[in-house]
């Protein structure tokens, strides 16, 4: 295929060509970033949270009795929950992977928490207070050391800050703060108190969204009367259990509300609504915007057509084939689409250099833009194809009846 | 001759019925899709303080260490928050504008009405009197609780209509008493108010800016000291301090309350501020605020609402993606245009033929393009509307709506739009050689 003539054609009325070329453009420079922007997002909700989603069902406790013995009551609430069927383990904890109620504070290497600043307090994991079976119950993964036992445990009523402990470290900060040895025995502390990490986990999730550091999370064993209580349980077993949850609980002792009870897994939706909100209205917008431009392309093609007609008819009359007009505009169209698509390549780059300074997304990654570019030019050369199929149709004899 | 002119343009538009419904389609759906997070962007961005936004002013103040130079992640270094001990001697200040410190807590209500359970659904706030009058509180039965109340505290209770409603059955129960916090303890109700949750929730951005439910009931904050009630919502400290008990979190430095301050005009505001920079070097020569610039700020409701970004980075992104998809949709218009007219151009070249100027066929053109546009504006409302029940869907949330004063800017847009689109190829018909076209039949 001679692309010569194709050239001069394009340029002696270029209107068409310009408009294809600025729609495909504009097009790769939002879809890439688009396709960019719900990966992240899809990365985010698909993250694995450490824990064993499918068989935690959790609620919050919250007493309203002023003579409420809530330790006796937690032993009794385990017990009768232990003895439903399918249950594997229950725990009262002040917060839980992705649920509501978060604690943050700096740990820190020297006790002194203004000496040093950043260098001495790096991070600000998420603290999780609880009872010494809550690894069980989320179903943690050991990596070094122990598990906390019952000689960790610390009444949670009577905290002193002279008091030591003991905790566990999530992976991802054990190897932070101690990349060349083992955590395992060190002393950390935490708003000024001495903890000594017994053990590394594999990872669990912080409460909420997570930020910028979902990792960054510690377990110490502080045994909780109220606040979160979560229950492992048999996958299949957890819908009955929920259902009857509230009447037990409340039935055991009846100065207190039960609410908010909900699988993992619903937690982890609502947490992750607007993400899931955006992945679709994002992808919502690049559909609607492939499909505007495929109309377009196809729409602009039969203009062309339409305008040559009688050298469509004269080539035709020449000796040309229906292969050589169908050929012709689908060359056409994809030097065209490929002239667009290195714009837009460019442009994309632009719009990401624009939405980093702008808001806090990362720097684009090649692959999406070839991903963008890859679909428009198949969008495009098949909007091109049927305007291009009725080109090849042109009768010769309509050479003969102009001029 | 407009009457003429939008006659042929409608039966133009009916003899190329494919073009025209994709001419049509492309603009609504950009102007659908723009509207729909403009919309939904108007609403996140309301200031619902409206003509009261200017006099009503949130309290700053940078109560924490030597070490810093600035804590709270904010532009200017300040907490949202503040301490307890900060807000009792806001209270307390010899200063007669209104204001209102507030903190939420979570609490066990129990209805009156047979077989119904307790529950804690309805958040509690402590507030003072002021309060009401400042956020717009309409009252349906009963007032605010006394001046005297504010300074002495008393087991009063302003209620929602609908608490008032879940705990005695009716809306009016002034008077009346319920049982609230640690199941024992008698409040008297002294006023129910409608039902009241402004979005954003600006009276305090430090728990959730647009919660599904307002407060439920509102107490003195004068009990904050005897009730014991721990807060709901953010509890931030730059030092680490044990917390046991309720009187540790009041005498602690942690940041937990909001503080409210009403100043009508430019004067009071500078008096207000001058109070800050004493009160803030007061703290410094007593040993707290201990960093290098003690110091204070007040912000108005706007301001407030942008500095504690209300609206979402997510929300910013889509009206930006929305608005370049508008512009794809308009330059594919464009295209469409060309080749819509393009198979008209016989009869613009026998019209011409027949006498008709160019100007005559340029405005006959443009009136054809403004049709299609308001025919896409109109239809792109529709899909705005549409678009907006699947904003509302996917969030859970109530704000979305149609704002009616976008209704005719979205028009105007479209018509405007298309009537920019279609100088191009409307130019070209009318600048097209008659004679080649009378050859050509």
């Amino acid at each position: 295929m001679a692309l010569g003539p194709i050239f001069r054609s394009t340029l002696r009325n270029p209107t068409g060509a310009v408009l294809i070329a600025l729609q495909i453009a504009l097009t790769l420079a939002i879809a890439s970033n688009t396709f960019y922007m719900v990966k992240q997002r899809i990365d985010k909700m698909n993250r694995d949270t450490g824990v064993v989603n499918e068989e935690l069902l959790t609620a919050r406790v919250f007493y309203f009795g002023a003579t409420v013995d809530q330790k006796a009551q937690a032993d009794i609430d385990r017990k009768t929950l232990m003895d439903i069927p399918g249950v594997k383990s229950v725990s009262y904890s002040n917060s839980i992977p992705l649920g509501g109620s978060n604690n943050t504070s700096s740990l820190c290497f020297e006790q002194e928490m203004n000496d040093g600043g950043e260098e001495n307090c790096p991070h600000s994991p998420s603290y999780y207070r609880s009872d010494v079976s809550f690894h069980e119950t989320m179903g943690l993964k050991l990596l070094a050391g122990r598990w906390l036992n019952e000689s960790d445990a610390i009444d949670s009523e009577s905290i002193s800050s002279t008091a030591s402990r003991t905790m566990l470290l999530s992976d991802v900060l054990a190897k932070l703060y101690f990349p060349e040895e083992s955590a395992v025995g060190k002393q950390l502390y935490l708003g000024g108190r001495p903890l000594t990490v017994v053990g590394v986990y594999e990872r669990m999730l912080r409460p909420g969204t997570g930020g910028s550091n979902p990792d960054h999370t510690i377990l110490a064993a502080e045994p909780q009367t109220s606040g979160y209580l979560s229950i492992r349980i048999e996958t299949d077993r957890i819908e009955q259990v929920k259902a009857e949850l509230e009447a037990t609980m409340v039935g055991l002792n009846d100065q207190r509300v039960v609410s908010v009870i909900r699988t993992l897994d619903e937690v982890a939706e609502r947490t992750y609504r607007r993400d899931k909100a955006m992945v679709v209205l994002l992808l919502g917008v690049v559909a609607l915007l492939l499909v505007v431009t495929a109309l377009g392309v196809a729409g602009l093609v039969s203009f062309t057509v339409a305008n040559r007609k009688k050298q469509i008819g004269t080539r035709r009359a020449l000796g040309a084939s229906k292969r050589d007009i169908l050929g012709y505009f689908m060359s056409e169209n994809f030097a065209i689409t490929a002239t667009a698509l290195l714009l837009g390549g460019f442009l994309a780059y632009a719009l990401n250099q624009y939405l980093l300074q702008s808001y806090q997304l990362s720097r684009l990654e090649l692959v999406y833009v070839f991903i963008a570019a890859g679909c428009l030019l198949f969008i495009s050369q098949m909007a091109t194809l049927l305007p291009a199929l009725r080109a090849s149709r042109v009768s010769p004899a309509i050479a003969t009846r102009t001029v | 001759m407009l009457v003429y002119y939008s006659k042929l343009a409608w039966r133009h538009i009916l003899q190329t019925p494919v073009l025209s419904l994709l001419i049509v389609m492309a603009i609504a759906l950009g102007i659908g899709a723009s509207m729909t997070m403009i919309s939904y962007y108007k609403a996140m961005a309301h200031n619902p303080a409206e003509d009261r936004s200017e006099s009503l002013f949130a309290v700053q103040l940078a109560a924490y260490g030597n070490d810093m130079e600035e804590w709270g992640g904010r532009p200017d270094g300040l907490p949202i928050q503040l301490t307890h001990q900060d807000v009792k001697n806001l209270r307390e200040a010899e200063l007669s504008f209104p204001r209102s410190g507030m903190h939420q807590f979570m609490t066990v209500v129990t209805s009156q009405r047979e077989g119904v359970a307790p529950t804690n659904d309805y958040a509690g706030r402590f507030v003072d009197r002021d309060f009401f009058n400042m956020f717009d509180v309409t009252f349906l039965y009963g007032e605010p609780w006394s001046t005297q109340v504010d300074k002495e505290g008393e087991k009063h209770a302003v209620i929602s209509k609908s608490l008032s409603e879940w705990i005695f059955g009716e809306a009016d129960s002034v008077g009346k008493t319920f049982v609230m916090i640690d199941g024992e303890m008698l409040f008297t109700v002294v006023g129910v108010y409608e039902d009241f949750n402004p979005q954003p929730a600006y009276y305090d951005l430090s728990t959730s800016n647009f919660p599904s439910d307002g407060p439920g009931v509102f107490l003195p904050y004068s009990m904050v000291d005897t009730l014991d009630q721990f807060p709901m919502g953010n509890i931030s400290g730059w030092f680490p301090e044990e917390i046991n008990t309720h009187e540790d979190l009041r005498k602690s430095e942690y940041v937990w309350q909001v503080f409210w301050v009403k100043l009508d005009n430019e004067e009071q505001r500078e008096q207000y501020r001058n109070f800050l920079k004493a009160y803030s070097e007061e703290q410094h020569s007593l040993g707290r605020f201990q960093n290098p610039n003690p110091r204070g700020d007040i912000k108005d409701v706007a301001t407030w609402l942008e500095y504690n970004e209300v609206i979402n980075e997510d929300n910013k992104v889509m009206v930006g993606l929305s608005l370049l998809f508008l512009l794809v949709c308009l330059v594919n218009a464009v295209g469409l245009l060309l080749a819509k007219f393009l198979r008209k151009m016989n009869e613009a070249g026998i019209r011409r033929a027949l006498g008709a100027s160019k100007r005559q066929i340029f405005s006959q053109y443009l009136v054809e393009v403004g049709m299609l546009g308001l025919l896409g504006g109109l239809l792109g409302l529709v899909l705005a509307a549409f678009g907006l029940w699947a904003v509302r869907e996917l969030y859970e949330t109530d704000i979305a709506r149609l704002d009616p004063t976008l209704f005719a800017g979205a028009l105007a847009l479209s018509l405007f739009a298309s009537l920019l689109t279609g100088i191009l190829p409307a130019l070209r018909v009318c600048n097209s050689n008659p004679s080649l076209f009378l050859k050509a039949q």
